[in-house]
């Protein structure tokens, strides 16, 4: 076969493999022309976190939470043992009651110092994955996951095509050297642009389906239609003093209708739905320098590289008072005693998932 | 069908209508909380002017909603209280509108808004006469023949008062009785136009066709000089609750919206005032 022949002759072949696996990820999602369901109500943000980009991101709105209502403090510090570094730390006062469940598990969690990304990485987020199995089987049965078989047959078509591909450049490029010619650098440069459009066009990195990145599109443009800053006022949020004041009216006087457990931050329904934007855009959403405060707590979630349909389950939310950062800075020195709750496991609710203890936990 | 036929199904249908609970005018302001708080609503009122030529973002926005809520179209800009008729192409879009979304009724207001072929571009109360009465039954009888679903029909609020024949409870009374169409009663435009006329809101709800009751409105104005404003620009005032919690004893309200177009204050707020109207018509059907 003359070269230009076999240049044709691989490219239909270039063509095809890319067809075969846009085609698969087609077949794959074969629910994506189905009606989407109903809008949540109401929402949870943790769910939608989750759907997002799984449990990272909801540990990063559960981080997220906690320092806005005072129960998480980060700051600069090293301790015996460990590299300085930026710490994540429950503040020593009791659980409120109003926690969502999987807020509470990190809470749990970092009853002892804990770095950020060790969340990430540690039993917290293998914790999170199992006790938010439900939401998983959940999206799947609405055609809005990926399971992890279809992702890893995805991932083999599109390895394998590449590998065939780079075969027949090998057998090719040695069969030219064996004829004495050395006129391989166009085939070369089509191998590579071939295994780059490939990649680009074939890989299943997603977790989410075409159904799902509508379905999150729709929660999106429904829930938080612009993907617009979260005011601080948006969360009525109970001061440190508040939070620890023996005097229920404290509180009351900022927490309409709600117990009068003195240690009861002023969540309400508003609060869990100005959250929601977070859940839903991550960092994105917020102002500049609270963005810059969360990035500084998970750099991989750097919204500059979020995209919505969350190839890589990054991005989050940060926060004003998320912040404190700088204002907190020395309550680490000054008061490193922790919760003594422990880091026990809270089942996946209906408000919130939470994930079998890990990490912190206990004295 | 014959046009009366259809006509004589839109009057029948009135007296048998779902019972709906209390919602919001939809304002896409409010979009995100109203479906973060869907579970609370499931009522919402849309201006169908709107949407009578809607865009295709218009139209996904519409049916999402549709989706989702019971839609109540309350039109602005039919005039059926012009002298010169029903404007055809208005009517057809309308028609077009509510074809799409199936709502239980829908609404307009005992107003004009056109006079000649001037759009005056404002719900225009008007004169308390019998001709007045005649016109607005023959445009709904118009009406009737094109849209099948219920029309209901709402008073309107009034800063002046045109000479004629009869108060404004006769001339409701008048209304409802000629055309046989259900009552949108806004309780704030009854209590603006109390206030402002000095006559008794209370006293007026005996003279009003309270058995025709469908829906009601209600929101709070402002005030300016000596003039009550109906402005929909602040929370329920006091008194028109009064007024409401006493029409929910005495009327089969099957709906209770929420009207709030100016200084829209955080969703949570209009919540509070949708539950206190949703514990008064729980009261009724209690």
């Amino acid at each position: 076969m003359n070269g230009p022949e076999f240049l044709l002759l691989y490219s239909i072949f270039i063509a095809v493999a890319l067809l075969i696996t846009r085609w698969f990820n087609h077949w794959r999602d074969p629910r994506s022309g189905e009606p989407l369901p109903a809008i949540p109500s109401p929402a949870d943000p943790y769910e939608l976190a989750w759907l997002r980009g799984g449990s990272p991101e909801a540990i990063r709105l559960a981080v997220y939470e906690l320092i806005h209502a005072d129960l998480l403090e980060s700051s600069w510090r090293a301790y015996a043992g460990s590299r300085a570094g930026t710490y994540l730390l429950a503040n020593p006062q009791p659980e409120p009651a109003a926690l969502a469940p999987l807020a509470r598990v990190v809470l749990r969690a970092c009853a002892t110092p804990q770095k950020p990304k060790d969340l990430m990485r540690g039993s917290l987020v293998e914790g999170v994955d199992a006790a938010c199995r439900h939401w998983q089987l959940k999206h799947e049965d609405e055609g809005f996951l990926l399971s992890l078989t279809q992702r890893k047959n995805g991932f083999m078509l599109m390895i394998g095509s590449m590998m065939i591909l780079i075969g027949i450049t090998y057998a090719r490029v040695s069969d030219t050297f064996a004829h004495g010619h050395a006129n391989v650098l166009f085939l070369l440069a089509l191998t590579v642009v071939a295994i780059v459009v490939m990649y680009r066009f074939g890989r299943p990195a997603t977790r989410l389906t075409t159904r799902g990145s509508a379905y999150l599109k729709r929660l999106q443009s429904t829930l938080a239609p612009r993907m617009r800053v979260v005011p601080p006022s948006a969360f009525p949020r109970a001061s440190r003093s508040e939070l620890n004041a023996t005097s229920s009216h404290a509180v009351a006087s900022s927490n309409a209708a709600e117990s009068t457990d003195t240690h009861q931050p002023s969540w309400s329904p508003m609060a869990s739905a100005a959250l929601v934007p977070v859940a839903l855009y991550g960092m994105a959403a917020l102002p500049g320098s609270e963005q810059r405060e969360m990035t500084h707590l998970f750099p991989q979630a750097d919204p500059k590289s979020e995209k919505a349909d969350n190839t890589s389950g990054g991005g989050c939310g940060t926060s004003s008072a998320c912040g404190s950062v700088e204002s907190n800075s020395s309550w680490f020195s000054s008061d490193s005693s922790s919760s003594s709750d422990g880091g026990g496991s809270s089942g996946c609710g209906g408000s919130g998932c939470g994930g079998g203890g890990g990490g912190g936990g206990g004295d | 069908m014959a046009a009366d036929a259809v006509a004589a199904v839109a009057v029948a249908a009135v007296t048998d209508l779902p019972f709906l609970g209390a919602g919001l005018g939809y304002r896409a302001p409010l979009r995100s909380g109203i479906y973060q708080h869907r579970h609370e609503l499931p009522v919402l009122e849309i201006i169908a002017d709107d949407y009578l030529n809607p865009t295709g973002e218009q139209r996904d926005e519409l049916d999402l909603l549709a989706a989702h809520f019971v839609l109540l179209p309350h039109a602005l800009g039919l005039s059926l209280g012009s002298a010169d008729g029903i404007d055809g192409k208005y009517l057809d879009q309308l028609a077009a509108l509510i074809e799409r979304l199936h709502p239980p009724w829908w609404s307009e207001h005992i107003a004009f808004t056109r006079a000649g072929a001037i759009d005056i571009g404002h719900l225009t109360p008007l004169p308390f006469t019998h001709e007045a009465v005649d016109t607005l039954a023959t445009n709904v009888a118009k009406v009737n023949r094109v849209i099948s679903t219920p029309l209901i029909l709402e008073n309107s609020a009034a800063t002046f008062t045109l000479p004629g024949d009869m108060d404004e409870p006769a001339f409701l009374s008048a209304v409802i009785a000629a055309t046989n169409c259900g009552f949108l009663l806004d309780v704030t435009n009854l209590h603006v136009n109390a206030v402002n006329q000095g006559f008794s809101a209370s006293g007026a709800l005996d003279r009003l066709p309270l058995d025709h009751v469908v829906q009601l409105h209600f929101t709070g104005g402002h005030r300016r000089v000596d003039l009550e404003i109906d402005s929909h620009a602040y929370p329920t005032p006091e008194p028109v609750w009064t007024l409401m919690a006493e029409i929910c004893r005495r009327a089969p309200v099957r709906a209770a919206i929420l009207e709030r177009d100016q200084r829209l204050p955080p969703i949570g707020e209009l919540l509070d005032e949708v539950r206190r109207a949703k514990a008064l018509l729980r009261e009724l059907h209690s």
